[in-house]
């Protein structure tokens, strides 16, 4: 935690699997909820969510660069950013 | 032939993939992940099978950023050899070093059993003690061994010969059977079946010794 001179800064990063990409896991969900007779669910795709506290100034710009270098692999996955 | 085995935290097959090259003759120095430089000297990178870092973020994601794989990186890009099976074949394709990702097996299992392999090319210091064609036994253990990549790639894997196994009767879904692939300049193989669970006659089966073997013979002759 940051004391009171410096604001922690939010950032929120989505990671889905790409379209076209099989998701196995979102599959067995739709199948799951399917047994359980919620008939309604044409597809489920599962993603993920990281939640990260940066430092005042951290701008959208390096939230990419972690994304691109680390958060997700864009062979298979699309990522957005999300500030505050 | 000098080899250097990655050892990660997670790690389970180094040790195996180190008695694995000693059998055929090699030396075997076994690396740190933090450590930031490779032994001198060495021939080969043999990164192993396991769960390094627990499979975080993605298999082999976490590993592929650690200071060691920059030097693995470099000796591959200086035209060194690197061997990564399973958990290795993991992190060879998140270091960019081999193209495409492995995806959750498609029917979500883990899956341990020994699988037929077909050697697709004996063109390369991995595959030249077999025939193309030949199908070996080799075992698998593994969540996450369906490889994937787009259209253009798997065809230009198929079009340069690239691919150096592949799977008889495909346990994982992974895209045109692949269970193992080779880089551009064909010294760096990635594959998910185990070689080092399949060279010893206590081990049930010795289909794997023939790539070690010839991995020696090649980089005794270098």
């Amino acid at each position: 935690m940051k004391n009171n001179e410096g604001q922690i800064m939010k950032a929120t990063v989505h990671i889905m699997l790409k379209n076209g990409v099989l998701d196995p896991q979102g599959e067995a969900v739709r199948h799951a909820l399917g047994a359980l007779g919620f008939d309604s669910v044409q597809g489920v795709r599962q993603g993920k969510v990281i939640e990260l506290d940066l430092d005042e100034g951290a701008t959208e710009a390096d939230v990419t660069a972690m994304c691109e270098k680390l958060l997700a692999n864009t062979v298979i996955e699309s990522y957005s950013v999300e500030m505050g | 032939m000098h080899a250097a085995v990655i050892v990660f935290p997670g790690s389970n097959c180094d040790r195996d993939l180190a008695v694995a090259f000693e059998a055929a003759g090699a030396r075997v120095s076994m690396v740190w992940h933090k450590d930031s430089s490779l032994p001198q000297g060495v021939d080969i990178v043999g990164i192993p099978g396991g769960f390094s870092f627990g499979d975080y973020l993605r298999c082999g994601a976490i590993a592929a950023n650690s200071p060691i794989c920059r030097s693995v990186a470099t000796h591959a890009e200086r035209g060194g050899y690197a061997l990564g099976v399973c958990n290795g074949f993991q992190i060879l394709t998140e270091t960019g070093l081999l193209p495409g990702v492995l995806l959750r097996n498609a029917g979500l299992k883990y899956i341990c059993q020994t699988v037929g392999l077909k050697v697709e090319t004996s063109q390369s210091a991995y595959t030249e003690g077999y025939n193309a064609g030949d199908v070996i036994d080799i075992p698998i253990a593994h969540h996450d061994g369906n490889y994937f990549a787009d259209d253009e790639t798997i065809a230009r894997l198929q079009g340069d010969d690239r691919v150096a196994f592949s799977y008889t009767n495909n346990p994982n879904g992974a895209r045109a059977d692949i269970a193992g692939i080779l880089s551009e300049n064909r010294r760096v193989l990635g594959m998910m079946p185990h070689p080092e669970r399949a060279a010893d006659a206590g081990h049930g089966g010795t289909d794997g010794q023939a790539l070690f073997r010839a991995l020696a013979g090649a980089l005794v002759k270098a």
